[in-house]
């Protein structure tokens, strides 16, 4: 089981101010059937808080030998999130894909929010970055302010 | 992997140390609660991951703006300046 911060993961800097948080996770499988297994996870953002652009993903995706990874967003953030199952036998699509909502912003960014259960999930990043101090992010659905963009 | 400046790789534990503290507690705390909630990892699952990640991106983005290549804010020193590595 994970413990500690510092062990979930470790961040990487490139030079031209691209990072990205890499670790191994044992989440619950993509394929809806509950179960627990190992995923390779990479993270992307750019600093300055902004989104990383297709070029930039696919740089990183290559230095991380993740070229095939899903990409699978659950909240309007910063960073562009990358899982591989580490079982070949496992990898699909992630369900949610089919079971939620999928949100397109308009730099092309997509994220998923559940169809019926609980808060937004937008309203919730709002909602959290606010609570933490940090650049405001409007739910790109709910808030009344236009969200800035992000790239 | 090799296109990473591996001079730079630091470990979260250094990178929250970077964070100031109210900040860097606020945003711990929330990753506690998402990965251990219930106690359970069963309940550990993707959205509660990548909130946490986002919330460290964009956190470290704006708070530790002040890490510099080679060097991080020694979060032990009063005067809070930069430490070379």
């Amino acid at each position: 089981m994970l413990r500690g911060a510092s062990q979930i993961g470790r961040l990487w800097q490139h030079p031209s101010g691209v990072r990205v948080c890499s670790s191994l996770d044992m989440a619950e499988l993509p394929d809806g059937s509950g179960e627990l297994g190992q995923q390779w996870h990479i993270s992307i953002s750019q600093s300055g808080s902004r989104r990383a652009d297709d070029e930039v993903v696919a740089f990183a995706l290559q230095a991380f030998d993740l070229l095939g990874a899903e990409e699978d967003n659950h909240h309007p953030g910063v960073a562009r999130h990358y899982f591989l199952v580490c079982d070949p036998r496992r990898r699909v699509d992630c369900e949610c894909k089919s079971t939620e909502t999928l949100v397109a912003e308009a730099d092309g960014y997509r994220w998923t929010n559940p169809i019926d259960e609980g808060e937004c999930r937008g309203c919730e990043f709002e909602a959290l970055a606010q609570q933490l101090a940090l650049k405001p992010r409007p739910c790109p659905i709910h808030s009344r302010t236009s969200a800035e963009p992000s790239r | 992997m090799t296109d990473y400046d591996q001079a730079t790789l630091m470990l979260l534990a250094d990178l929250e140390s970077a964070v100031p503290s109210p900040k860097r507690d606020a945003i711990l705390a929330r990753a506690r609660a998402c990965r251990y909630c219930s106690g359970h990892p069963c309940a550990y699952d993707r959205a509660q991951r990548t909130l946490y990640e986002h919330l460290l991106h964009a956190g470290l983005s704006e708070l530790a703006s002040n890490v510099e290549r080679g060097k991080y804010y020694d979060p032990n020193s009063e005067d809070g300046r930069a430490r070379t590595l």
